[in-house]
């Protein structure tokens, strides 16, 4: 803690971090109604309990029958399957699910699902289905520190030739995975008219499967999903609204509606390329418009401090390290704080690029003076645990725990990226995921980055 | 459309963000759901009185922190309050996240120490980025109150944090 500390920003750090553990509400928000529709009183369904003299000693017999009726269950069960890391069991329980249903490859096209048509999955799987060979996870996201979701591609289960499209869900941090259900969209990272190449959920029932030429959600936890109006390039969820960008604007919707309204932006804002959130805080990256009409326009990064209700115009805070530099990728910490990668656009073109980090911790109001970044390959994927410890992946994962000041390669992680990563963020500032190389490995930190754990498909 | 289904509909679309703001007065996911089932279900029968209002999730979250308020005035679900924090800075600090993560939860221990109406005004300030007249209509008081609450919560988290950074340096455990 620096001598000047403000304590105001850390309470708000402190609150904004321990919302998260709050427990996801989709469950409660269905006993809720269901409770509405059948009331009973509220306390005898979740109220404080009360022992009476005699209730002990019943229960206590009950519970003593319970645990002997659910050994004898695993018993059972255990006889009937075995289990593996994947879900793979689920030989017992044939889930026809995502790799089964479509057996196309990934860059073949697809049925058209009508807009107003009902739920266009095929809905044939339940949570927790087989995985197939060869999975390969494209993106990630995860809905409290528990459910997570990965969207790829896999071999068919049923034999058939190619790749299918595969969403994974797993219940236990990423230990484990289980297949469910997929929109009528192929998964790649090279669009066509109509596939996805990303995933996020806001809760375990809520979901959206999005590329530049669709978007699809589910309401039921991936069981069936529809097709919404609009291709969308970038769409990130948070207390209980969406934010996406549509042909270069920005839009909101309450979480789980259809109805997409433009966002309160700035008039300077004219096309929005990246869109990156963290608690109440939302940023993203717009070109502005060219004041004189003639000359390049310049990029700017809009901030809003509401879940994306209105936007402020912060400019470019690249501009203090040189003109010619402009911000390139934002990358929001856990913690609220957002970095920005600026380049020399000119230069990278080259091989040659020039890049600087700024970080502001005020909501974008003011940036840290620039530190440059010695990556030397021409693109890098980037990413911000928090406002002191950040990320790089060019032929490896760097990290750095002072702001970017000075970094170091974490040898003790796998592979090296010969291909581009797939995904690198943070759910925490403690606890986040790494998609590297090929995408058949989800890796996973719980201490902001220092040591990484493999999660291996096939 | 009838009161059940936007009922319905404002309980999906906003239950997550009821519990999170519930967590934070409450410390703990259990006690958060109780009283978010419990706010809500009070509501469900006059849900036409909240859907008439001009924001009804503000509606919503001033029954929620009276529930609270309420809840915790009952002498059986008072939590036991201590007057030290039981564990330094220092002992939680992991060398590689660094100070950060020890400071916040170390606030997040003080704020659970603090009376509930401080502990509500701050949360609804710093995590709901409600307004001082919007904080004083939740907790019906007056604007003076709020930034009273406001003030003295945050002299307290300070106090504490800068006592536990000066035991720190007098022990040299940090620099």
């Amino acid at each position: 803690m620096s001598d000047d500390f403000d304590i105001e920003n850390l309470l708000r750090a402190t609150l904004s971090e321990q919302a998260r553990q709050a427990p996801d509400g989709a469950d409660l928000a269905e006993q809720i109604i269901a409770e509405a529709d059948h009331p009973r009183p509220v306390r005898d369904l979740r109220g404080p309990r009360r022992w009476r003299g005699w209730t002990l000693p019943a229960v206590t017999a009950g519970a003593v029958a319970a645990v002997v009726a659910i050994v004898i269950g695993l018993a059972q069960v255990h006889r009937a399957e075995k289990p593996t890391a994947d879900h793979r069991s689920a030989a017992t329980h044939p889930h026809p699910s995502t790799p089964v249903s479509t057996g196309y490859s990934a860059l073949d096209a697809s049925p058209t699902p009508s807009a107003s048509a009902p739920p266009t999955s095929p809905s044939t799987g339940l949570p927790g289905g087989a995985v197939g060979p060869n999975f390969h996870a494209v993106d990630l996201t995860f809905a409290g520190p528990q459910d997570g979701w990965a969207l790829g591609s896999s071999g068919c289960l049923d034999g058939s030739p190619g790749t299918c499209p595969t969403i994974l869900h797993t219940r236990d941090g990423g230990a484990s995975w289980g297949s469910i259900p997929i929109p009528s969209a192929p998964v790649t990272p090279d669009c066509g008219s109509l596939c996805v190449t990303n995933l996020r959920f806001a809760n375990a029932k809520v979901g959206y499967a999005f590329g530049p030429g669709a978007l699809f959600m589910t309401t039921d936890g991936g069981a069936t999903w529809g097709k919404n109006q609009g291709d969308t390039s970038s769409l990130e969820v948070a207390n209980g609204n969406a934010l996406r960008i549509t042909g270069g604007m920005l839009q909101i919707a309450v979480v789980g509606s259809q109805t997409w309204t433009p966002a309160a932006v700035p008039p300077t804002a004219d096309y929005t390329s990246q869109l990156v959130r963290a608690s109440h805080d939302a940023y993203a990256l717009s070109v502005t418009k060219a004041a004189t009409g003639s000359g390049p326009a310049g990029r700017t990064v809009l901030a809003s401090t509401n879940d994306g209700r209105t936007w402020d115009d912060r400019g470019n805070p690249c501009d203090q390290a040189s003109p010619a530099i402009d911000a390139d990728q934002l990358a929001a910490g856990a913690d609220g704080s957002l970095t920005v990668l600026c380049q020399d656009g000119s230069a990278s073109k080259a091989g040659a690029s020039v890049r600087y980090l700024v970080t502001s911790i005020d909501g974008g109001e003011t940036f840290t003076s620039p530190t440059r970044l010695s990556a030397t390959a021409p693109q890098i994927t980037f990413a911000a645990a928090s406002a002191s410890v950040l990320f790089y992946v060019d032929q490896q994962l760097y990290r750095s725990t002072n702001g970017g000041q000075t970094w170091s390669a974490t040898d003790r992680t796998p592979a090296r990226a010969k291909t581009p990563t797939a995904f690198l963020g943070f759910e925490s500032p403690s606890t986040g995921r790494w998609v590297a190389g090929d995408g058949s490995t989800i890796w996973t930190t719980t201490d902001a980055g220092a040591n990484w754990t493999p999660h291996v498909f096939n | 459309m009838d009161n059940d289904v936007l009922f319905a509909q404002f309980v999906r679309e906003q239950t997550t963000a009821l519990l999170r703001s519930a967590y934070l007065l409450t410390g703990n996911s259990a006690a958060a759901e109780d009283l978010v089932q419990e706010t809500l279900l009070r509501l469900f029968p006059k849900w036409d009185r909240v859907q008439a209002a001009d924001l009804p999730m503000a509606y919503v979250r001033r029954s929620l922190v009276n529930g609270f308020l309420n809840q915790r005035r009952r002498p059986q679900s008072r939590e036991i309050v201590v007057d030290e924090v039981p564990e330094r800075l220092d002992t939680m600090v992991s060398r590689d996240i660094g100070v950060d993560v020890g400071n916040r939860d170390l606030v997040w221990r003080l704020l659970a120490t603090l009376p509930d109406r401080q502990r509500a005004a701050l949360v609804m300030r710093f995590f709901d980025d409600l307004a001082d007249d919007e904080i004083a209509e939740s907790l019906g008081c007056r604007l003076g109150t709020v930034r009273s609450l406001i003030s003295r919560g945050l002299s307290a988290l300070r106090q504490q944090t800068e006592r536990d950074r000066a035991m720190n340096r007098a022990e040299g455990r940090q620099p």
